[in-house]
């Protein structure tokens, strides 16, 4: 049976769930405390400040509908982030937003459990 | 004639699409080159992106979608 360990979470005072994640900003490694969003159909959604440490992907774009029905073109980069020590490299889109995201991506692999109820949430890789 | 490249992927996409979506996750990725309609498939989009590239060396635009979705969802 596969091991599973515990990766951090937890709610916001709103019942937002969050997680943290290791990215790479520069030549540092930063925790970044990123809002767990299935509504993101990506990995890793950061605001437009980080942009300046990762690298675009030349010619690389994709289309995206926004909350209000608007269509936007968002430009690909490839960031590292630190998952329990291991190191990947991870899709990266930027956009007018203040919070960073992690998407249905970075969820697939892994178990969240979200009980609003109780209270409780679990993020297991 | 410059067509909008945009458009141009997503017609390939949608014929496309039957055939990904039998080989494929609904979230995994495909880099479309649209003026030879090729196309690559990976779970990460920049790796499909760096195979796309070197395949295509002189193209300047690559256009993302996943197996799911033409377009992104935020």
């Amino acid at each position: 049976m596969a091991e599973f360990k515990n990766l951090p979470a937890y709610y916001d005072p709103f019942f937002c769930p969050h997680t943290i994640i290791e990215c790479k900003l520069g030549i540092n490694w930063v925790p970044l405390d990123c809002l767990i969003d299935t509504g993101f159909a990506g990995f890793l959604l950061l605001p437009k400040t980080y942009q300046k440490y990762f690298d675009k992907i030349s010619g690389l774009e994709r289309s995206y509908i926004v909350g209000n029905g608007e269509v936007i073109k968002l430009s690909n980069y490839k960031g590292e982030i630190k998952i329990l020590n291991k190191k990947l490299t991870v899709d990266v889109i930027f956009s007018r937003i203040h919070q960073p995201l992690v998407g249905i991506n970075y969820l697939i692999d892994k178990h969240l459990d979200l009980n609003f109820l109780y209270k409780q949430i679990n993020l297991w890789n | 004639m410059n067509i909008n490249p945009i458009l141009q992927a997503e017609k390939i996409y949608n014929n496309i699409k039957p055939q990904l979506v039998k080989r494929y996750r609904s979230i995994d990725y495909v880099v479309i080159e649209p003026s030879s309609g090729d196309y690559y498939v990976d779970n990460f989009a920049w790796r499909a992106g760096e195979l796309a590239k070197q395949n295509h060396p002189e193209a300047e635009n690559f256009i993302v979608a996943t197996v799911g979705s033409f377009y992104g969802r935020i």
